[in-house]
């Protein structure tokens, strides 16, 4: 069976989309979240195994919803996607408890695959 | 300061025996008039004076002594018609008119007539009292504080009661109040009366002394020598006052009545000198006009203030086209409503050119401030024109930093629409590519798809450059150091960054700031030929400064080319600077420096 997969990003073309994308390559999409408040919910209801996390959240910076799931160190793999570049975020990637980041356009269950496969 | 009856009415007493009533009643009846008409006709006080003289002498009283009454009499006539005449110091004017006509009451005493020599017994110190209200409320003409007013009631209640208790035993045939005669009683009372005399000419000296060392400015000049002559009349009536506690009335105090009674007239003279220094003063506002054309490096608000003799003197223009004030250097002047300040406004045909705001303490003096805005006036319509041109630059400079201030937020919305939108819907596609790549069973299709969606890659990555070029998100999420170090990473060449602004900086600083560094690295790759860049960022003393160096060819010049003059105005909007430091064969160093308070 394949991975869990929870999607948080407030565009819902693009969460469904990126659900598509990612059942065609095996992942299981257990749930969908539009901002930070409805992610922590959604991860406490579906277990995740994986977060599939936009950093531009409309309530709170995906940043600071990757710190607090990764908090304890028992929670889920997170992965950042934004429509723009890691470059842009500078060091804050790095330094925040998310396992990696994909570019939006460049999302696909193998890349996905790559970040979250131990 | 003339001071104790103890030994002025005994002394006449002694000197003058028995008068005749007939020859003092036109100088009685002249004095009784004075001391109601005194303060209302100071030319009638001198004549008075001169009646009560001729009364006095013809009864054979001290030429010496009549002479100096008359000398202090008429000093203070004279400073009281010049003091009525001038409305800031009309109180003082009457107080001096009243001193004259009370200066001679006492001469009642030489009288036979029991009237006479009853009134002269009761108010003969009067004068004393009117000299300490008057140096106390000078120059305004209100007691300065609580204490001078308590001092000022003392000594009115010690003239007058002291006089009436010794009254009532002091044995005389003509004596109106007597009760019972007892000449020890009468002396007793005229010996604490000495007392209250030492206490009160040392409290004038002390209230007097803390004056001059509190007044300030213009107030001081004007109080100055009126003061100064109370001061240095005083200590005598105290030195006479003590003798006169120490052993009685005796010889010494005697002797020194007449000196005590003669320095008085150092107050009149006071007034009468601050007059002249205040003409002085005005002499002085005429060479302003030959001083202000041989304009030297002193501002005219400087020689304005030394000629009116006041240091706090501001000077505000008016701007007829935006209907307010500004200083010389076109900043805003809000004019003070009322109280501390004093506001005498510049005319020149009609139509207003400058304001003067000075101490309120110049207005006593309307001639003055009179002379100086006629003098000044068409000095200040220059000044005015400079003042005028320089607030509108402070204009345009302000309305620069605004359309700056625009563009960026602009920028910003450009930035964030740019990302929202077609950036949005373009991801989307390339989702939805990746979507029909991997559902096609058709290996043709499916490469024309993987070709699509790669070129698709290609336009976004463009679209992430453009949109980073119009307002870095790095920037405004993470603040300067980071931007720059994003900068650097993606440079074409080896960028190394030092240093660092630490912290957040006014959005106008960050966004000029950022771009600077980013135009300079750009044109370091483009032209300089260089193997290495370094920027360093420093921040100090409220300031930014940002340099970049290369080791390329240098020749980077700011008449040259349109992209370091833009950024070298875009610097300026913010009040920033723009340097260029070439150092032959050793590359360039551009440097920006950027206020910021915060």
């Amino acid at each position: 069976m394949g991975q869990r997969v929870l999607i948080v990003d407030d565009h819902a073309d693009f969460r469904a989309l990126a659900r598509a994308v990612l059942e065609a390559d095996g992942f299981v999409v257990v749930g969908e979240a539009a901002d930070g408040a409805a992610a922590f919910d959604e991860v406490r209801r579906t277990r995740p195994d994986v977060v599939l996390l936009d950093i531009q959240l409309p309530d709170i910076s995906g940043l600071d919803v990757a710190d607090a799931l990764c908090e304890g160190g028992d929670g889920p793999v997170v992965v950042l996607i934004s429509s723009r570049d890691a470059g842009d975020f500078g060091s804050r990637i790095a330094r925040s408890g998310a396992r990696g980041f994909i570019t939006k356009s460049s999302l696909s269950g193998p890349a996905l695959a790559a970040l979250v496969s131990p | 300061m003339r001071a104790t009856r103890a030994s002025l009415g005994r002394r006449l007493d002694v000197a003058l025996p028995r008068i005749d009533p007939v020859l003092l009643l036109p100088a009685a009846a002249a004095i009784g008039l004075a001391a109601a008409w005194g303060a209302l006709s100071t030319g009638a006080s001198a004549a008075i004076g001169l009646a009560a003289a001729w009364g006095a002498l013809s009864t054979g009283a001290s030429a010496a002594r009549v002479a100096i009454d008359l000398a202090v009499a008429w000093s203070f006539a004279a400073a009281a018609v010049l003091a009525l005449a001038r409305t800031p110091h009309r109180r003082a004017g009457w107080l001096m008119a009243s001193v004259t006509g009370a200066w001679f009451l006492d001469y009642l005493t030489l009288s036979s007539s029991p009237l006479a020599w009853t009134v002269g017994t009761l108010l003969g110190t009067l004068f004393a009292a009117l000299l300490v209200q008057l140096l106390l409320s000078y120059p305004g003409g209100r007691a300065w504080s609580a204490p001078a007013r308590l001092v000022i009631a003392s000594t009115y209640a010690a003239t007058l009661g002291v006089a009436l208790l010794s009254s009532f035993t002091l044995p005389d045939n003509r004596n109106l109040v007597l009760v019972t005669p007892d000449q020890g009683f009468a002396d007793s009372v005229m010996r604490v009366d000495s007392g209250i005399g030492v206490a009160i000419t040392l409290a004038l000296l002390a209230l007097i002394g803390q004056r001059l060392l509190a007044l300030r400015g213009v107030a001081r000049r004007a109080a100055l020598p009126l003061l100064v002559g109370g001061a240095l009349a005083t200590p005598l009536s105290s030195v006479r006052f003590a003798l006169s506690v120490a052993s009685g009335h005796d010889h010494l105090v005697d002797r020194l009545a007449l000196p005590d009674q003669a320095v008085t007239i150092l107050i009149p003279l006071g007034f009468l000198a601050g007059l002249l220094l205040t003409r002085l003063r005005r002499s002085e506002v005429s060479s302003l006009v030959v001083e202000l054309r041989s304009s030297g490096s002193q501002t005219l608000r400087d020689r304005l203030a030394h000629a009116l003799g006041d240091p706090t003197l501001e000077v505000a223009y008016w701007l007829e086209g935006q209907q307010r004030y500004v200083d010389s250097q076109g900043g805003p002047v809000a004019l003070p409503e009322s109280g501390e300040r004093a506001v005498t406004q510049v005319v020149a045909g009609g139509v207003p050119v400058a304001a003067l705001i000075h101490e309120p303490a110049l207005l006593d003096d309307r001639d003055l401030v009179e002379s100086v805005r006629a003098t000044a006036g068409l000095v200040l319509e220059n000044e005015r024109l400079a003042a005028e041109v320089r607030a509108q630059l402070s204009e345009v400079r302000a309305s620069r930093a605004r359309i700056v201030a625009a563009t960026d937020s602009e920028r910003r919305r450009l930035e964030r629409d740019l990302h929202d939108g077609a950036q949005q819907r373009l991801v989307g596609l390339s989702l939805q590519l990746r979507l029909a790549q991997a559902r096609t069973a058709d290996p043709q299709a499916a490469g024309a798809l993987a070709q699509a969606q790669e070129d698709l890659e290609r336009v976004l990555g463009e679209l992430r450059e453009f949109a980073r070029g119009i307002h870095p998100s790095i920037l405004r999420e993470d603040g300067l150091d980071a931007a720059v170090e994003t900068l650097a990473r993606r440079a074409s060449l080896p960028v190394e960054v030092e240093g660092s602004v630490g912290g957040r900086l006014p959005d106008a600083v960050e966004l000029a700031a950022y771009f600077f560094v980013s135009e300079t690295l750009t044109n370091v790759a483009k032209h300089a030929q260089a193997s290495f860049a370094t920027v360093t960022l420093e921040r100090r003393h409220g300031r930014v400064r940002i340099s970049v160096a290369d080791d390329g060819v240098g020749g980077a010049d700011l008449s040259k080319g349109t992209g370091l003059r833009g950024l070298a105005d875009r610097l300026a909007a913010i009040d920033g600077t723009l340097g260029i430091e070439d150092v032959p064969g050793g590359g360039t160093t551009i440097v920006a420096e950027i206020p910021c308070a915060s």
